[in-house]
């Protein structure tokens, strides 16, 4: 990957940030949400209107899912404890229905599942959730 | 110089920091969200100062609004490849400097096509990127230099702590003087007095 141009986001004001936001999936909202307490507290304070649906399923595999507008995307953080695997983008096409599913790789996938659920649903508080 | 009127042919004429103005014209300026709220049904009888941002950011937002004036209404953001090739050019002659003052005027006077073309092109740096990929994007500062900035922090804190306990005790020994009886200060200053006339006497 070519070095990435750093540009001083925190820097712009609160609404064209709010703008930013609203160009990113859910992954880069939760990747930038966990850079630091600044951008957690950012994060939390987006009061743009909600475009994602949150699951949590638990089966063979833990996953985090986000189910975009009419259900049409869905993107799944799903935890792995295969090192390989680590940030592996998965797509798959169903009809009209894409699933993305980004591979996350833990030695301790329960706990790092638990973490990640509280996160995700401490950032999207007003969001409605499902289990 | 500048009117209520409607009509694209009114010009409008800005005032940037550095004091110069310059000839916008009504159709672009009505682009602005701020300047329909603040302007357009009242006219202005001056140039409208714009005094936060300077002449070449304000030139180049307009010359964007100028530009955009015949394209149809803006509907939603449009996906950064569907923008045409002026459009790139816009953008990519722009450096970062440029790129935020433009960002920050754009918010202020509210052109949501701007606005929105601007931050998508920003969400585009952090696409597809992971946390630490992110943190060299967004220029956070490293543990070192946060560790010397709350270092020179807490240097001016100790310093004003001190020019602040300083302040104090003057404070406090002019009220002393102040609150001494006058008989006192008689007495203290005869003291002084005696001793001063017996060193010399001695010599």
């Amino acid at each position: 990957m070519n070095h990435p141009k750093p540009f001083p986001i925190l820097q712009l004001p609160f609404l064209a940030i709010e703008e930013v936001f609203k160009a990113m999936d859910p992954f880069e909202i939760i990747n930038f949400s966990m850079i630091s307490k600044r951008s957690k507290g950012i994060t939390m304070q987006m009061s743009f209107c909600v475009r994602y649906s949150i699951e949590l399923h638990i089966h063979e595999t833990l996953e985090i899912r986000f189910l975009g507008t009419k259900s049409e995307i869905s993107c799944s953080y799903v935890m792995t404890s295969n090192k390989e695997m680590d940030g592996r983008v998965v797509e798959t096409e169903c009809g009209r229905h894409i699933n993305r599913n980004v591979l996350k790789y833990s030695d301790y996938p329960a706990d790092e599942w638990k973490q990640l659920c509280q996160h995700v649903l401490e950032i999207f508080k007003n969001r409605q959730s499902t289990f | 110089m500048t009117s209520p009127a409607s009509s694209s042919e009114v010009k409008y004429l800005i005032e940037s920091s550095e004091g110069n103005t310059f000839d916008v014209s009504g159709a672009a300026l009505r682009q602005s969200n701020t300047f329909n709220a603040m302007f357009l049904n009242i006219g202005a009888d001056g140039p409208i100062p714009f005094t936060d941002y300077n002449e070449a950011t304000l030139k180049k937002v307009f010359e964007y609004c100028e530009h955009s004036v015949n394209e149809e209404n803006y509907s939603g953001p449009k996906h950064q490849d569907d923008l045409s090739k002026w459009d790139l050019n816009f953008f990519n002659e722009m450096d970062q400097k440029m790129f935020i003052d433009v960002i920050n005027a754009s918010n202020f006077l509210d052109i949501e096509r701007l606005t929105s073309y601007c931050c998508e092109r920003i969400a585009r740096m952090l696409r597809g990127k992971n946390t630490q990929e992110m943190i060299k994007v967004i220029t956070l500062p490293t543990a070192e230099e946060l560790e010397a900035k709350q270092k020179v922090e807490e240097k001016k804190a100790a310093a004003a702590k001190k020019v602040a306990e300083k302040a104090a005790e003057t404070a406090e020994k002019t009220e002393t003087l102040e609150e001494l009886p006058v008989q006192q200060l008689v007495q203290t200053t005869r003291n002084k007095l005696t001793r001063k006339y017996l060193s010399f006497s001695n010599e």
